[in-house]
C-alpha cells in the first residue's frame, strides 16, 4: 500500500505531471549551481560561515518586504532579502574590523539577531495576518513546489549573470584568494574584488532562500565545494565538481522533498549533499580517507620489504 | 638623482592600527643594484616591502619607482612575498602558480599565447621546477615552494624584483638557486630587493644595503655601510653577530 503510493509520486515526479515539479527542479538544480560556484570562493577564503550569517540575516528583509506591500510581492520579497542579508554581511566586517570583536562573534552576533529579528516579525505577521501571509514560513525551511514559471525565470537570469560574473573574475579571484599580497602587486584592487565577491554572495543567497531556505542556505555553499575538495587538485575543476555535486543534491533534494510529504526542501536538499560529501571523504581521490589509508598501507609495504633486504 | 633611482621612498610611514611598523623612512635605491633589507625580527622589513610594492597603503610618504609614481612604476616590479603569507592549501598546482605570471599581460579571459607559455618553461626550468608543474602546491617542501614562487617571477618579468626573506627555511641547493638568479638579474641590469636575515652572507650577496629598525638606521653600498656599528644601531646590543659574521666573511 505505501509502496505504491511512493511508486506513484516517483512517477509524477519523473513524467512532470504537473509543471510546478519541472518548476521545482528547475531552482533547485540552479540553487546547486549558483552555491556551488560562489561558495567555491567563500570556503577557499575561510568565509563559509559568513554565508550562514547572511542567510539568516535576510530573514527580516523578507518579512519587512512583506509588511509593506501587504503581500508576497516577489520582487520586493527579493528585495527586502538582499537588503538586510546585505546589511547583515556589511555587519560582520564592520564588527571584525573593530578591535574587540574577533569574525566568528561578529557572525555569531550577525546571525542570531537578525534571526531573532525575523522570527519576531514572522509571529507579529501571523497574528495580524490576513491570509495574505500564507506560505511566508516557507522562507525558514524552503519549498520549491512554491515557485512560479515566472519567478524562475527571473531566478534563472540573475543566477546566470552571477556565473558569468564570477567567470569572468575567475583570474583575479583565485589569485586573490591564493596569495592576496602578490595579487595587490600585480595591480588587481583586492578590497574591491572583495566587495564584488560578498555582493555574489548575497545575490546567491537571496535567489535561493524561496528552494532551500534561510536557515539552510549555507549549507548548500559549503557542502559540495567541500565535496569538490576530495576530487580535484585545481581550483577550476574544484569549482565544476561543486557545481556538479550542488546540481545533483538540488535535483534529488527536490524529488525526496516531493516523495515525502512534509520534508522541505532545504532540509531534504541538505542530506544528500552531505551523502555526496561522505562519499567524497571517504573515496576522494584528493585526500579521501580510504585512498589516503591504501597508500599508507602500501608506503609502510615497501618500507618493509626495503627494511628486509 | 631622484630619477635615476629604481626605488625612491619619502618620509614612509606604515602602521598597523596605532603601532608604526614603520615610521618616517626615506631612502633612494640606484637602479642596477641588488639591495639586501636587514633588521631584527619585527623591524618592519616586510611592512616596508608591501608598501613598495602596494600590498599595504602607507599612512603617510610617497614612494616613487624609476621616476614614477608607485601606481605607474608598479607596472615594472614583481613580488615575490613571504612563504607564510600564502593559503597553501589551495588547489592548484606549481606549474598553475607559475602561470599567474602572466595574468598581467594576458588579462582576465586572454588566451596564452605561445610566448606566455615559453616565459613560464624557460622560468621552471632555470629554477629547475619543471618536473614538479603537475604536482599541488601544498604538497612541495620549503625550497621547492620557494622555487616556485621565483619561477612566477620570472614569468613576469619586470625591472625591479622585491623579495620577501626567500632564504627563510630553504636547503642549500634552494639557496644557491636563488643566488644563481639574483646574480643573473643582476647581470641583466635588474634592481633587486631582497629582505634578508644572514648577516653571514650579506655582503657576498648584495652591493647596497637599508638597514631599519623600524625607522631607517642607514642605506648606501655595502662597504660603506655595513660596519660594526651600524649593525649595533640596528640590532642594539647584540653585537656577537656581528664579530662572528666578520670572523666567518675573513676566513671564506
Amino acid at each position: 500500500m505505501l509502496d505504491s503510493q511512493y511508486i506513484d509520486r516517483a512517477q509524477e515526479f519523473f513524467l512532470f505531471q504537473y509543471d510546478f515539479v519541472a518548476y521545482a527542479l528547475g531552482a533547485s538544480i540552479l540553487v546547486g549551481v549558483v552555491c556551488g560556484l560562489v561558495g567555491t570562493f567563500l570556503v577557499l577564503r575561510g568565509f563559509s560561515l559568513l554565508g550562514d550569517a547572511t542567510g539568516h540575516a535576510t530573514l527580516p528583509g523578507v518579512a519587512g518586504a512583506f509588511l509593506i506591500m501587504g503581500y508576497q510581492h516577489p520582487a520586493a520579497l527579493l528585495a527586502g532579502a538582499l537588503a538586510s542579508g546585505g546589511v547583515g554581511a556589511l555587519t560582520v566586517g564592520a564588527f571584525s574590523r573593530g578591535p574587540r570583536v574577533r569574525p566568528d562573534a561578529a557572525i555569531g552576533i550577525v546571525l542570531s539577531v537578525f534571526f531573532g529579528v525575523g522570527i519576531v516579525m514572522l509571529a507579529y505577521i501571523q497574528r495580524t495576518g490576513t491570509g495574505e501571509q500564507a506560505g511566508l514560513e516557507q522562507f525558514l525551511w524552503g519549498n520549491a513546489a512554491a515557485i512560479t514559471s515566472g519567478q524562475l525565470w527571473v531566478l534563472a537570469a540573475i543566477g546566470l549573470a552571477l556565473c558569468l560574473a564570477v567567470a569572468l573574475f575567475f583570474r583575479p579571484l583565485s589569485m586573490m584568494t591564493f596569495d592576496e599580497n602578490y595579487a595587490r602587486s600585480v595591480g588587481i584592487n583586492t578590497a574591491a574584488l572583495e566587495i564584488g565577491l560578498l555582493g555574489a554572495l548575497s545575490v546567491a543567497v537571496v535567489i535561493s532562500i524561496q528552494a532551500v531556505g534561510v536557515v539552510l542556505v549555507a549549507a548548500m555553499l559549503i557542502i559540495p565545494p567541500c565535496t569538490g575538495r576530495y576530487l580535484a587538485r585545481r581550483l577550476s575543476t574544484m569549482a565544476v565538481w561543486s557545481m556538479i555535486a550542488g546540481a545533483a543534491s538540488g535535483a534529488l533534494g527536490a524529488f525526496v522533498s516531493y516523495l515525502f510529504e512534509g520534508v522541505a526542501t532545504g532540509p531534504a536538499m541538505v542530506l544528500v549533499a552531505t551523502a555526496f560529501f561522505g562519499l567524497a571523504l571517504l573515496f576522494g581521490p584528493q585526500g579521501g580517507l580510504v585512498v589516503e589509508s591504501v597508500r599508507r598501507r602500501r608506503r609502510r609495504r615497501q618500507l618493509r620489504e626495503g627494511g628486509a633486504r | 638623482m631622484s630619477d635615476s633611482a629604481a626605488v625612491a621612498v619619502d618620509g614612509l610611514t606604515l602602521s598597523y592600527g596605532d603601532v608604526a611598523a614603520v615610521d618616517d623612512v626615506t631612502f633612494q635605491l640606484p637602479t642596477g643594484s641588488l639591495v639586501g633589507i636587514i633588521g631584527p625580527n619585527g623591524a618592519g622589513k616586510s611592512t616596508l616591502i608591501k608598501g613598495i610594492v602596494g600590498a599595504k597603503q602607507p599612512d603617510a610618504g610617497v614612494v616613487r619607482l624609476f621616476g614614477k609614481p608607485a601606481e605607474q612604476g608598479r607596472k615594472l616590479l614583481t613580488y615575490v612575498p613571504q612563504r607564510g603569507d600564502v593559503e597553501w592549501d589551495f588547489p592548484i598546482t606549481a606549474g598553475d602558480v607559475v602561470r599567474q605570471g602572466r595574468y598581467r599581460s594576458t588579462g582576465l579571459l586572454g588566451r596564452f599565447s605561445g610566448a606566455d607559455q615559453k616565459a613560464v618553461q624557460r622560468a621552471m626550468e632555470s629554477v629547475g621546477v619543471t618536473e614538479l608543474a603537475d604536482r599541488q602546491i601544498g604538497a612541495l617542501s620549503g625550497g621547492q615552494k620557494q622555487r616556485v614562487f621565483l619561477a612566477r617571477a620570472l614569468a613576469q618579468g619586470g625591472e625591479l624584483f622585491v623579495m620577501d626573506e626567500p632564504f627563510a627555511g630553504v636547503d642549500a641547493a634552494t639557496e644557491s638557486a636563488i643566488v644563481d638568479v639574483l646574480k643573473r638579474l643582476g647581470e641583466q641590469g635588474k634592481t633587486v630587493l631582497v629582505v634578508h636575515h644572514d648577516l653571514v652572507t650579506v655582503d657576498e650577496y648584495f652591493d647596497h644595503l637599508v638597514l631599519i629598525n623600524q625607522k631607517l638606521i642607514a642605506s648606501g653600498r655595502t662597504e660603506e655601510v655595513f660596519t660594526e656599528e651600524v649593525l649595533r644601531d640596528t640590532y642594539g646590543g647584540r653585537v656577537a653577530v656581528v664579530t662572528r659574521s666578520h670572523n666567518d666573511s675573513a676566513a671564506s
